[in-house]
């Protein structure tokens, strides 16, 4: 949703852009970055100069714009070489054209999780290098429970002991509607967005939101709304604005959120989300990484940067420093020791699929919002609400 | 003459400083006429270079003067309005979505630049020679075979040419004459070393690394005749459709590009039940959005008025401010902050009214209340505007209509029915009527404090709070593959003819409201 207002604003800001000088010069390596990252980038930038002569422009553009940027800039010779970005942006980019296929030096893809690889490989071609993924796990308060519960049943134990709507206090919450947030309940007991043909390739119109396994997930859900042990809906800032108080126990959440909790004094852990019924429920992974411009005039340049400089354990462990998240090259993933928030993560995401990238995901985040939604007002069963919207992106992306 | 006549009739000083703005501008203009038409940007050429030959006439013509002050107007209403209502209608009437963002020359462009490494790979260890401004050649060397190549993309053997190893280590240091380019002497020709496509085999070599020059081969070639793409690797072919290449088992061959498809965007929107099954009922609420808005809002905001306008009312001033408060607030944050009050379980409202009365509403959740919650929001941010526009045009009114109607034996409310809501509606209802236009279109409120949601049913496309716009933002977004540009363009015009209808008739019946005046 957001990302549509970006685009909105770069096409407005074609004519501003031009006359800003982002352009992609033969000779000299531009990268844009947002603010976190640039940083990065600009020590990687001279470093490089330095060494060979070659001048690095790095511009900071906030993380949202980048990917429409690329698209009004990149066409009319003014965009980047490398851009950094998401792995969920590349089906949409590619296909327009605005990337470049790559193809990584032999031997070099065994030092990658290779589920980051097969992030950035969603179309078909490889179209970015992963640094990083990033995923939902259950964070919760250590002043209000000791240890992570192991299972759903243990949760809903301590959510029943502890929840008090009245005060308010809450030992569990998730954000609804929020197909993201409650992905989780699906994927547990064998649900899936779409699912993969014999070669590995995405299949849109394989929707697996309302199989079986899905419906049950969802349904452990639907038992809390019922009991009223988790508000219907709760938005982000809501909920952790509660947590920070110390009036949340357990909360489904990101990399993102752990910041700001332990800015307000709690001290936090982070644990795969507990089994339901024996299965692990895995979060949607997202990948974070470089992605080169099909209109770079620099191939040889961001070859050479990227596989030489920036596939290096040293910038790998810097991007961690940056942005603390799960490094996608070994290498550098295991450097790291005593980041148990960060091991708490890399647990639970371990074995998530990628988030699908490509473009038909449009049509399914509305229709399962609206599912999600009126799931937790109870006007839809969990099997009513996610057939309908099922059936409904079938109906959308045109498949019998 | 003329020209001569106008500039004499001027002061020097002016005159000088007049064909020097004029000279900056025509230099301005030359110049981007000449990038557009290195560009081929025909279409701006044109604008560019009238426009500028109109400004001359202008300024220099005798005749022309009085257009001299309306030209800025001119031009801003063609930069501001005119130019993008174009460029809408021109996208609404092309296939511009993901997929189709380029025309078709740039997306064969795009395709036949596809490369890959061919099987058994083959490099060469490069070294340029040249002078610190020309590049003269590059020396390749293979496992089993050298080459001189020139910039241009052509070989030739090193035989032919005279190499000098100068320290006899082994590399040659000079060629033809030239020196060896290393280090920093090398960076000022890395642009043109990396355009460098030598043909080589079925493919072709390119500096891949600093240091090496590598064979690739191209993934698709482009068979101009016949308009087919030819994958060299599998040898499918992909003949181009009417906006994409497509394989003979419909395998879609991105990107594909963008043409004009006439009304097929309008024709869509009302043949597609998926696209136009919500329009009445998303309109019918948009319609009772903005009219209630503004009205709640311009009664709340008279009724203050007329309280404020009474002197005898003490603290006047600081009720005033304070009741202005709301339209000095950032609204994006003050509607973040409503939709905070409105959360049914944490938020202020049901607190409160959970605990003085114990009673919860749902807010934002239920369909009535969530339309409720967004006009109460809306009046609430709107209110003070209406305030301060009745409290200028009430003490417009002359006092002495007011003395003859106390004579007359008028009461308050008669005197206020017959007076005051008669003369203030002459200066207030265009303003009303421009209230309605923005509410109509106030999608920030709508996004920021429901998001369109409560949902309806699932995949409706629209929720119970979706308002036109958002309702169009949503058909271009979430609506299938990626974004559609052209859907969201062809339903933002017939927003634009609603408006234009509504307005226009409210202004018509404005102008009735001014004849009662004329006769008063």
């Amino acid at each position: 949703m957001r990302k549509g207002i970006s685009l909105l604003l770069s096409l407005t800001l074609t004519v501003g852009l031009a006359s800003m000088g982002l352009a992609s010069t033969p000779g000299v390596l531009t990268i844009w970055a947002d603010d976190t990252r640039a940083p990065v980038f600009e020590a990687l930038g001279e470093e490089y100069t330095a060494a060979t002569g070659i001048p690095v422009e790095v511009f900071e553009i906030p993380f949202d714009d980048i990917r429409g940027e690329l698209a009004t800039a990149g066409p009319v010779g003014e965009g980047p070489d490398i851009i950094i970005g998401a792995h969920d942006w590349v089906g949409e980019l590619a296909a327009d054209g605005h990337l470049m296929e790559l193809e990584l030096p032999a031997g070099l893809a065994e030092e990658f999780d290779p589920a980051t690889l097969e992030a950035f490989s969603q179309v078909g071609p490889l179209y970015g290098i992963p640094y990083a993924r990033e995923g939902i796990a259950l964070v919760y308060n250590k002043g209000l429970i000791e240890e992570a519960p192991e299972t759903w049943d243990e949760l809903v134990a301590f959510a029943r002991e502890f929840t008090n709507p009245g005060v308010p206090q809450y030992g569990f919450v998730v954000q609804n509607p929020d197909p993201y947030h409650s992905f989780p309940f699906i994927s547990a007991l064998g649900g899936y967005i779409f699912g993969f043909d014999e070669d590995g390739v995405m299949d849109p119109c394989d929707v697996g939101l309302d199989n079986e396994g899905a419906i049950t997930g969802v349904e452990y859900m639907v038992e809390l709304f019922e009991e009223g042990l988790l508000p219907a809906g709760i938005g982000y800032d809501e909920w952790l604005g509660l947590f920070e108080e110390g009036r949340i126990a357990m909360a489904i959440t990101g990399p993102w959120a752990v910041p700001s909790m332990q800015a307000a004094g709690q001290e936090v852990g982070v644990a795969p989300i507990p089994l339901i019924e024996g299965q692990r429920p895995l979060p949607l992974m997202g990948v974070q990484g470089v992605m080169v411009s099909a209109y770079t005039e620099n191939p040889a340049l961001v070859e050479d940067f990227l596989f030489e400089y920036f596939v290096t354990q040293d910038a790998m462990l810097a991007m961690y420093e940056q942005d603390p998240r799960p490094p996608a090259y070994f290498p550098a993933a295991d450097a790291i020791v005593d980041d148990p928030i960060l091991e708490g993560f890399i647990a639970a995401t371990e074995g998530a699929t990628p988030m699908p990238g490509i473009p038909e995901m449009a049509a399914v985040w509305g229709a399962w919002t609206d599912a999600m939604e009126l799931i937790g007002l109870g006007e839809l069963s969990a099997e009513e609400g996610l057939t309908q919207a099922a059936d409904d992106i079938r109906d959308t992306l045109d498949c019998e | 003459m003329t020209r001569l006549s106008g500039l004499l009739r001027t002061s020097a000083p002016q005159a000088v400083l007049k064909i020097a703005g004029l000279g900056v501008l025509d230099a301005l203009a030359l110049f981007w006429c000449i990038l557009f038409v290195a560009q081929g940007n025909w279409l701006f050429l044109g604008l560019v270079s009238g426009g500028t030959l109109v400004l001359n006439v202008l300024a220099l013509s005798r005749k022309s003067y009085p257009f001299r002050y309306l030209a800025p107007g001119w031009l801003f209403l063609i930069l501001m309005v005119v130019y993008p209502m174009g460029y809408n209608v021109y996208i609404s009437v092309t296939n511009y979505a993901t997929g189709h963002y380029h025309h078709k020359e740039d997306a064969i462009k795009l395709i036949t630049r596809r490369e890959f490494t061919p099987p058994s790979p083959l490099s060469f260890s490069l070294a340029a020679f040249g002078t610190e401004r020309e590049l003269y050649a590059v020396l390749l060397e293979g496992e089993e075979r050298r080459y001189v190549a020139f910039p241009d993309g052509t070989l030739s053997d090193p035989e032919e040419h005279e190499l000098v190893d100068e320290d006899g280590d082994g590399r040659i240091d000079e060629l033809d004459g030239r020196a060896r380019l290393q280090g920093p002497a090398l960076t000022p020709h890395l642009g043109q070393l990396q355009a460098i496509r030598i043909p080589y085999e079925r493919g072709w070599l390119r500096m891949a690394t600093l240091r090496e020059f590598r064979k690739r081969l191209p993934q698709y070639v482009y068979d101009e005749e016949r308009d087919v793409m030819v994958d060299q690797r599998t040898g499918m072919e992909y003949a181009a459709a009417e906006d994409r290449f497509i394989g003979p088992e419909g395998e879609r061959l991105d990107p594909g590009w963008r043409v004009y498809v006439g009304l097929e965007n309008y024709a869509r929107f009302f043949a597609d039940p998926r696209y136009h099954g919500a329009f009445l009922r998303v309109m019918g609420w948009t319609f009772a959005f903005a009219i209630l808005s503004v009205a709640f809002s311009f009664a709340l905001g008279l009724a203050l008025a007329n309280l404020l306008n009474d002197s005898q009312l003490r603290f006047r001033k600081l009720y005033r401010s304070l009741l202005i408060i709301p339209y000095a607030l950032p609204a994006v944050i003050s509607i973040l902050i409503w939709r905070g009050f409105y959360n049914v379980e944490l938020g202020l409202f049901n607190q409160i009214l959970s605990n003085t009365f114990n009673i919860t509403v749902p807010w934002l959740r239920n369909p009535f209340w969530a339309r409720f919650s967004i006009i109460l929001t809306n009046v609430w941010l709107t209110y003070p505007y209406m305030l301060l526009v009745s409290l200028g045009a009430l003490q417009s009114i002359p006092g002495e209509l007011y003395e003859a109607a106390r004579v007359d034996g008028a009461g308050g409310w008669q005197r206020f029915r017959n007076i005051t809501f008669p003369l203030l509606m002459i200066t207030v209802a265009p303003l009303l009527i421009g209230s309605f236009a923005i509410s109509f279109n106030n999608f920030t409120l709508i996004w920021l404090l429901t998001e369109g949601r409560p949902a309806v049913e699932v995949g409706a496309r629209a929720g119970s709070t979706d308002i036109l716009l958002s309702y169009a933002y949503r058909l271009a977004f979430e609506g299938a593959r990626g974004n559609e540009w052209s859907m969201a363009a062809a339903l933002s015009i017939m927003i634009f003819v609603i408006v234009i209808i509504v307005s226009g008739v409210s202004f018509l019946r404005t102008k009735a409201l001014e004849d009662i005046s004329g006769g008063l």
